[in-house]
């Protein structure tokens, strides 16, 4: 295990032409109160890592100023793949999600008045590089698009596949299917099963597992059910008042005195 | 004081809490549990915010689990949210006397009192509570549900994001209140250390249920990571 402060990069240092993030003296504070403070941290080196610590640790704010949808006091996000370095913070977050870098929503936001399958259609066609309404009346285009929306939707239980996302839960799994059907080369997912039931939750985390074994796909959780962290990560960042304290191995993050302290306090570490 | 009974509560269609069950005395008694374990959705319950979908809740003998918000408040249930929990626009005073509009005492008596507790806000009272400080905005929050005369008051997260001086002091002050002014005091906190080192008893939940209840003293390191799953 690695204090931050020492840890540029993790164990098990990326192969060539894997993609990683890397952020150098990231820095963001909301009135006086500094939230995120990052020296230099690597993400991505392992296939799915996990972001956890206490409430107001700075988890989403991360990911938000990753995705650039939040900009940094100060600092450089490099995200780093075969097609070269691209410095996200010089880039929209519309122009990061096409080139790979997508993150799911904490907060359920849907398309109210599509259905499932359009809601997925309209994923699917943001991933092409032509303009929505060329790829939406390309006939070999939808014909794949049916096929690969079929593909997930035998997958995942939908009450209605072919009419609106009813329950939370619906709503929260279209967001993820519809982050994967953008074809992301690195998936950033905030709380993604929070007010799923437990059956998809599992289908949720097997995906992901194919996903970053059968594809390049990197992902990093941020999720507040810390025993799917420590089942189905391979690597973890702790993160507390803004700063990545500790980085390590599921079992090392776990067994950590800092861990239980910041969780806990000091007198139950 | 409150008996809560196989209490579900959530959001829209997704049930956060799983049949919570506890009775509260003349005590402080605490609610922890990591993120997402339902803290906030169980004291925004309490305070009928939120609808409740199964179980039963009663305040002081009467069966409130389909009572107003409002009716709770009169009945002397103060909440102070963890966030959004002031008027920024309003002055202090202006914040403080919204609290002041339920009971019989005057407000002068009860601002007096509150001088006690917080003598930094009787300098603040003209200044909007939006540009105060962080310690100081939970000052007022606190304040404003004492100004209620509740008999028991629920507090979210009430040092989540304080310097270690300004938690100390709320915490401190909890406790003063609960002596001093005879309340009852819900309190959800993550930090559990400095949390049962006020509280009489605790709940430790885990992804909407009860994981453990027992006395503060009782509850050891290994029971909390458990219940935290750390």
């Amino acid at each position: 295990m690695t204090g931050a402060s020492s840890a540029t990069r993790p164990p098990g240092s990326p192969a060539a032409g894997a993609k990683t993030l890397h952020l150098h003296d990231v820095h963001k504070h909301y009135g006086g109160r500094t939230v995120v403070d990052i020296d230099d941290l690597v993400l991505g080196a392992h296939g799915i890592e996990g972001l956890i610590g206490p409430n107001g640790a700075g988890k989403t704010t991360l990911m938000k100023l990753i995705t650039h949808v939040v900009s940094p006091d100060r600092g450089r996000i490099e995200y780093h793949s075969p097609d070269g370095t691209v410095l996200l913070t010089q880039h929209s977050p519309d122009a990061i999600a096409r080139m790979g870098v997508v993150k799911t929503n904490q907060v359920i936001q849907d398309f109210e008045s599509l259905t499932i399958r359009e809601s997925l259609l309209l994923s699917l066609a943001g991933a092409e590089q032509e303009k929505f309404y060329k790829v939406l009346r390309d006939k070999a285009f939808l014909r794949r698009a049916d096929q690969e929306i079929d593909e997930y939707l035998d997958i995942f239980t939908f009450q209605d596949p072919d009419g609106r996302a009813g329950s939370a839960g619906e709503k929260k799994l279209l967001d993820i299917l519809r982050c994967l059907l953008l074809k992301p080369r690195f998936l950033l997912m905030d709380e993604p099963t929070a007010g799923l039931p437990q059956e998809e939750t599992d289908k949720v985390m097997e995906l992901m597992r194919t996903k970053t074994q059968e594809t390049d796909l990197s992902i990093l959780i941020i999720e507040h059910d810390l025993d799917l962290i420590w089942g189905t990560c391979e690597f973890v960042h702790f993160m507390a008042e803004g700063e990545i304290l500790l980085q390590g191995t599921p079992s090392d993050v776990r067994s950590n005195a800092t861990v239980a302290e910041k969780y806990l306090g000091a007198s139950h570490a | 004081m409150l008996e809560v009974s196989g209490l579900r509560s959530g959001y829209g269609d997704v049930t956060v809490l799983r049949g919570i069950s506890f009775s509260l005395d003349h005590e402080i008694f605490a609610v922890l549990g990591a993120n997402g374990a339902g803290k906030s959705t169980l004291l925004k319950t309490l305070a009928r915010l939120l609808p409740i979908t199964g179980g039963s809740l009663t305040f002081r003998g009467r069966d409130v689990t389909q009572s107003q918000p409002h009716r709770l408040a009169a009945a002397g249930l103060a909440y102070v949210p963890q966030e959004s929990n002031v008027f920024p626009d309003l002055t202090v005073a202006e914040n403080l006397s919204i609290g002041g509009l339920i009971g019989t005492r005057t407000k002068e008596e009860r601002l007096e009192e509150l001088f006690d507790l917080f003598p930094a806000l009787s300098a603040r009272m003209r200044q909007k509570a939006g540009t105060l400080s962080g310690g100081e905005g939970q000052m007022v929050a606190v304040g404003r549900a004492l100004m209620q005369d509740p008999s028991l008051i629920l507090l979210d997260e009430p040092t989540a994001g304080l310097s270690p001086k300004y938690a100390d002091a709320l915490f401190s002050m909890i406790s003063t209140i609960h002596r001093d002014k005879g309340l009852s005091v819900v309190l959800a906190e993550q930090n559990a250390s400095k949390t049962l080192a006020i509280a009489h008893r605790a709940m430790v939940l885990n992804l909407g249920e009860v994981f453990v209840i027992d006395q503060a003293a009782n509850l050891d390191t290994d029971s909390l990571r458990e219940g935290y799953r750390l």
